[in-house]
C-alpha cells in the first residue's frame, strides 16, 4: 500500500513499537476530559427506564436491539423513537420530543456519536454475554438507568482487558487469546 | 516418530488422571474431575484437506484470503525483494515434462500439531489454541522473526512497514480482522473470525457446530470453484474432512519433520 518502503531492522521495528507504547501511555495519562460530543438528542435514560409499555417495562433491548443476540448492541434509529413519539407522550410535551419530530420531518437520519468503542483488535459479542452467559446489562454497564443525559466520556471499564479477564477467570469462561482478540 | 508426541502426552495425562482417581478411590471423583477438565464438549482439531486433483490452480483462494484478512499488497518492488505478505499463495512447481502444464498447490499455514514456530516465540505471541489452530496475536509480536526462521514451510510474513490503506481501501477492510502494523509477523489463522462466528451462532441456537456449515468456512475454501479445499474437524471421524483425509492419495508436506500438519493434501493423479 505504501509508495516506498525500506526494510527495517528488527531492532528498529521493536524501537518503533516501544515508542508507540510510550506515546499511547502518555496520551492516556495526560488525557483531559473531552467536551461532550454533540449528540443529536439529549436522551434521558433515567426517564425512559421508568416507562411502562402495554407488554411490560421499556427494556434496554427495545432500543439497543442487538444487545441480546447480536454482536453489537446498536444505537436506535429515529424510527425506533417514533414508534412511541409519533403521538405526544407526557404532559406537557417536552422540547426533546418536538426535536424528534423535527428531525423526522427533515428526513435527516439520527446520528448518535458512540463515545465508547472497542479497539479494532478486540472482538466483543453482546449475544455471547447476554443470551449465552445470561448476564444482565448492568453487570458491565452499571447504573445506566440513572443517567439523565448521554455519556460524554468513554467508559474505560468497558474496554479494560483486566476487567474482562477477571470476570472470565471467575466464571470459568474461555481465556484463549483469540476468544476476544482478532 | 515425534509426530505422535501430542498423542503420547494425552495418553500420559489420561493415565495420570486415572491414577489420581485410584487415590481418590471414588468413581464420582473421577467423573467430576473429568467434567471439570473437559469444559468444552470435546476437543476439536480444525484442519483442511486440499484435493490437488480438483485444484485447477485458478488462484481464487489467494485473492479471497487477501480480501478476507486485510492482507496488504506490497507492490512489485517489494515483492521482488521478497517482502510480500503471504497467508496463502500457490506453491508453483516445475512441470513434469518441459512444456507441460504448470503444477502447484495452494499453500496456507500448515497449522502443525507440533509447531516449530510456537517453540521459538520468546513472547508467546504465537501459540496453539485448544482447537489446533496456530494463532498469532499481532499486538504481542515484537518482530524478532524467530518464527519465520523456524517455520519449515515459510508461511509467515513480516510487515516491514505499516501498510497504508488509502481512500476507499479503508472501507473495503474487513472489520472482523485487525490490520497489522509494521514490525509484526502475520500468518494464516484458518479464518478464525469465521469459526468464532459459527461457534457463536451454534451456541445461541443451543446446538453443536455442524460439519456442513464449516466445510467451506475459510475464505479460501468458500472461494474455491472446484471445492478442492475442505475444512472441518479432523478429530471427528465422521466429518467430511476426516473422511477425505483417509484417502490413500493423502500426504503432508515435509512429513518427515514430524510437525504433523493439519493441512492434508490429496495427490494429483490426473495428468
Amino acid at each position: 500500500m505504501s509508495a516506498s518502503r525500506r526494510p527495517v531492522s528488527p531492532e528498529r521495528a521493536r524501537g518503533r513499537g516501544l515508542g508507540l507504547v510510550c506515546a499511547f501511555g502518555l496520551a492516556g495519562a495526560c488525557a483531559t476530559p473531552a467536551a461532550a460530543p454533540p449528540q443529536p438528542l439529549p436522551f434521558d435514560h433515567a426517564l425512559h427506564a421508568t416507562v411502562e409499555l402495554d407488554d411490560g417495562p421499556l427494556g434496554c433491548t427495545t432500543c439497543h436491539a442487538g444487545a441480546e443476540r447480536g454482536v453489537r448492541a446498536g444505537l436506535p434509529a429515529l424510527s425506533t423513537c417514533l414508534s412511541c413519539h409519533m403521538r405526544p407522550q407526557g404532559d406537557p410535551p417536552s422540547s426533546e420530543e418536538a426535536r424528534v419530530r423535527e428531525l423526522a420531518a427533515s428526513g435527516v437520519p439520527l446520528r448518535w456519536i458512540q463515545v465508547t468503542r472497542n479497539p479494532g483488535h478486540v472482538y466483543f459479542s453482546h449475544g455471547a454475554h447476554v443470551a449465552r452467559a445470561g448476564m444482565a446489562c448492568a453487570e458491565c454497564h452499571g447504573e445506566v438507568t440513572t443517567w439523565t443525559e448521554p455519556p460524554t466520556v468513554p467508559l474505560r471499564h468497558l474496554t479494560s482487558m483486566d476487567a474482562c479477564l477477571a470476570c472470565h477467570r471467575a466464571r470459568g469462561a474461555p481465556t484463549d487469546c483469540v476468544t476476544c482478540h482478532q | 516418530m515425534s509426530a505422535k508426541d501430542p498423542n503420547r502426552r494425552d495418553l500420559l495425562r489420561v493415565l495420570g488422571a486415572s491414577v489420581g482417581a485410584g487415590v481418590g478411590a471414588t468413581a464420582g471423583l473421577a467423573a467430576s474431575a473429568g467434567e471439570a477438565a473437559a469444559a468444552p464438549a470435546r476437543t476439536r482439531r480444525w484442519g483442511m484437506v486440499i484435493d490437488l486433483d480438483r485444484c485447477t490452480l485458478c488462484s481464487s483462494c489467494t485473492v479471497a484470503c487477501k480480501q478476507e484478512n486485510n492482507v496488504p499488497v506490497v507492490g512489485p518492488d517489494d515483492e521482488h525483494v521478497g517482502a510480500q505478505i503471504e497467508w496463502l499463495s500457490i506453491l508453483w512447481q516445475e512441470p513434469e515434462q518441459p512444456g507441460g502444464l504448470p503444477q502447484g498447490m495452494p499453500f496456507p499455514c500448515q497449522h502443525c500439531a507440533d509447531a516449530p514456530c510456537v517453540k521459538v516465540c520468546p513472547v508467546g505471541a504465537t501459540y496453539k489454541n485448544d482447537e489446533g489452530i496456530t494463532m498469532q496475536i499481532w499486538d504481542r509480536c515484537i518482530g524478532c522473526r524467530y518464527c519465520m526462521v523456524a517455520c519449515p514451510y515459510g508461511r509467515r510474513s513480516f510487515n516491514w512497514e505499516t501498510p497504508r490503506w488509502d481512500g476507499t481501501q479503508i472501507q473495503m477492510l474487513n472489520p472482523d480482522v485487525a490490520t497489522r502494523t509494521g514490525g509484526v509477523v502475520e500468518k494464516c489463522t484458518f479464518c478464525y473470525q469465521r469459526v468464532r462466528r459459527v461457534r457463536e451462532r451454534a451456541a445461541l441456537e443451543g446446538r453443536e457446530i455442524e460439519d456442513e456449515e464449516v466445510r467451506r468456512l475459510p475464505a479460501c475454501a468458500a472461494a474455491c470453484p472446484a471445492e478442492a479445499i475442505v475444512f472441518g474437524d479432523l478429530a471427528d471421524p465422521e466429518s467430511r474432512v476426516s473422511e477425505l483425509a483417509r484417502d490413500p492419495r493423502r500426504f503432508q508436506l515435509l512429513d518427515y519433520l514430524g510437525t504433523d500438519p493439519s493441512v492434508i493434501y490429496l495427490k494429483r493423479d490426473r495428468r
